[in-house]
């Protein structure tokens, strides 16, 4: 599935190419023109494409793993909305457009990093992080930052600038490129690294932070690392293509079905499917209108919604148990 | 009330020989606990008020000698659950140590503690698509890199397991869900889980609630079972003849105050259970009869019976 998706996102586009002239491009080979085509424009694309689906349904199947609660999500964090002011805040004072991504990751990563400082519990017991508090001080951060958009934007930006943040709110991969697929890559692929290789502590964690405790794991230690693994990923991902929901609300629940067991297995299953369905996504957002783009996030949106309220009406009762 | 008196407990019971030469597995000076942090113990914290007592355990001292069972009982909020957390650093000293084997358990890493000291929580969360065997193999990660699978190990730590599980005769449950299983069958595996660490102490709060008269009682004789390995055991109990049945001592709790310790009594369960203190613990009115082949039954009156 992930090679077809793969192969139809090289193949289809304003460009049309059979697989057997896309392949041969990808070495090298073929006319000087497609191999523009495929080389730097749709390669890089689809591989941002797979990267933002990859990292946010893994850092959605962490929380969600982390807070005992399926219907979590990786913006919950603050990620987006930091990272929302962030780049609010650059177009204000007109920086160069090419500092998005970083300043996205930036805002993203810091209003992370506060929501964690929030919900740190120190004191007599085991110190640990209070995932309920996370949640909390997630969506109060969250708000400030929205109303912060809100208030300042109209009264400073003009409408070009509301337009272009609008606009990357909207999330979407046109024209990504090398140069900023290659940095986002560098730290997210790391943190799919250390993601899979917690994959016992997430279970530990399972058993409540007294009985892991009791088995050795260093709590809080185990939480800061599995956090820091969520939010890089999930700003990574905001960093590349802004916005782009419901991939880590919908990844980590079809690898649940397909991979019944196995925590590292189900979390190389929720990289996989939020791979398929952002490739997906974004191919339907460059062939659905020719000759005009639709903003990623809002398809995965529309796309995404009525799925995710199938699979919740197919298994209510244990998206509430678990 | 009788407060702080406490018996000659560290004379240990009178089955066992050799009292000399027995080790000391956890000894605990002057422990002090508290929920709240200094700044709520001393009612400086907004909206908290200065607090009765403060502390949940206080000033208590003991021995835990190698291989006896030690039965820690009280009535409901003396601080059972707390002194078995304070044993086993899952909360931390207020004031006072605990040391394992002349070492302060705080200052051992939490994975150096974990292959020494099993604790079972009162309550432990067990995913609902969790397996028996997945969770015995939890048991090992003391012994692990952080990075290891829980079921990677060498065939010396797989005969330990195997052992485990034959003891526990959990061989033909190992592959069903822990939600699928009985009670019993529920807390053999968790325990079975706590000796896949390979302690020398078990310490385990409540291990009977729960379960029925029958699986109450296996349980109780796997852990005499476990006891003739050499485990050393603390565990907090309820009833008074599983505590007479099983325990070489039993630490009486009470509720601190400014003017009495947690310590109410300590010793062998016969004098402590039967005597005037565990009356007044209790409040209630506890007699015991000895029976032909010299064991202790206790029962309990109603207070106004008393004549």
């Amino acid at each position: 599935m992930l090679l077809a998706a793969f192969t139809a996102n090289l193949c289809l586009g304003e460009v049309n190419l059979s697989p057997l002239q896309a392949w041969p491009l990808l070495y090298g080979q073929g006319d000087e023109a497609n191999l523009q085509v495929i080389r730097e424009i749709r390669l890089p694309r689809l591989l941002s494409a797979a990267l933002i689906g990859l990292a946010l349904s893994t850092a959605g199947y962490l929380l969600q793993k982390l807070s005992r609660n399926q219907l979590a999500d990786p913006y919950l964090t603050g990620v987006s909305s930091g990272a929302a002011l962030g780049v609010a805040a650059a177009i204000l004072i007109g920086l160069d457009l090419s500092l998005v991504p970083l300043i996205a990751l930036i805002g993203g990563a810091a209003t992370s990093l506060l929501v964690i400082v929030l919900s740190s519990r120190g004191g007599g017991s085991t110190a640990s992080v209070s995932i309920p508090r996370l949640l909390l001080s997630g969506i109060a951060l969250s708000s400030i930052a929205s109303a912060a958009i809100n208030l300042v934007m109209p009264v400073f930006g003009t409408q070009t600038m509301a337009q272009g943040l609008s606009l990357w709110l909207l999330g979407g991969l046109s024209g990504r490129n090398w140069s900023e697929l290659v940095p986002a890559a560098c730290y997210t692929l790391p943190a799919l690294a250390v993601a899979l290789m917690s994959s016992k502590q997430l279970r530990l964690l399972s058993l409540g932070e007294e009985a892991a405790a009791s088995l050795g794991l260093d709590v809080r230690k185990s939480q800061l690392v599995i956090l820091s693994a969520a939010i890089t990923l999930t700003a990574g991902a905001v960093s590349l293509s802004g916005l782009v929901g419901f991939v880590g609300l919908i990844g980590p629940h079809l690898a649940r079905r397909f991979v019944p067991e196995g925590e590292r297995l189900q979390l190389a299953a929720a990289a996989l499917c939020g791979c398929i369905l952002t490739l997906t996504a974004d191919l339907g957002a460059r062939i659905i209108l020719p000759g005009q783009e639709l903003p990623l996030g809002s398809l995965m949106a529309v796309v995404g919604g009525p799925i995710f309220i199938y699979l919740l009406a197919q298994s209510l009762d244990r998206v509430v148990e678990r | 009330m009788t407060s702080g008196q406490t018996l000659p407990g560290d004379k240990a019971d009178k089955s066992q020989t050799n009292k000399d030469e027995r080790r000391v597995k956890l000894q605990i000076f002057s422990l002090a606990l508290s929920y709240l942090n200094s700044a709520q113990r001393a009612g400086k914290q907004i909206g908290g008020g200065k607090p009765d007592f403060p502390f949940a355990v206080h000033e208590v001292s003991l021995s835990l000698l190698e291989g006896e069972i030690l039965a820690i009982m009280g009535a409901n909020g003396c601080g059972k659950s707390t002194l078995l957390k304070g044993m086993a650093r899952a909360l931390k000293p207020s004031s006072g140590k605990v040391e394992f084997e002349g070492e302060n358990i705080w200052a051992l890493s939490p994975k150096q503690f974990a292959s020494k000291v099993a604790y079972l929580p009162q309550s432990l969360q067990i995913p609902d698509d969790m397996k028996v065997i997945e969770l015995i193999n939890l048991g090992r990660n003391p012994h692990q890199k952080w990075w290891q699978p829980s079921s990677q190990m060498d065939g010396k730590e797989k005969a330990h397991l195997a052992e485990v599980i034959e003891k526990l005769d959990l061989g033909h449950l190992q592959d069903r869900n822990l939600a699928h299983l009985s009670g019993g069958e529920r807390q053999r595996a968790i325990i079975a889980m706590a000796l896949s660490q390979r302690p020398s102490l078990l310490l385990m709060d409540e291990p009977l609630s729960g379960l029925d008269f029958r699986h109450q009682l296996e349980i109780l004789e796997y852990l005499k079972d476990l006891r003739k390995d050499g485990l050393t055991i603390a565990l907090v109990l309820h009833d008074l003849n599983f505590a007479a049945h099983i325990a070489n001592r039993v630490a009486l709790l009470q509720k601190p105050t400014e003017t009495s310790n947690s310590l109410a009594a300590l010793g062998v369960p016969s004098e402590v259970l039967g005597g005037v203190v565990s009356k007044a613990v209790f409040q209630v009115d506890i007699d015991s009869i000895e029976t032909g082949d010299g064991k202790t039954v206790f029962y309990l009156k109603p207070e106004n019976e008393n004549s």
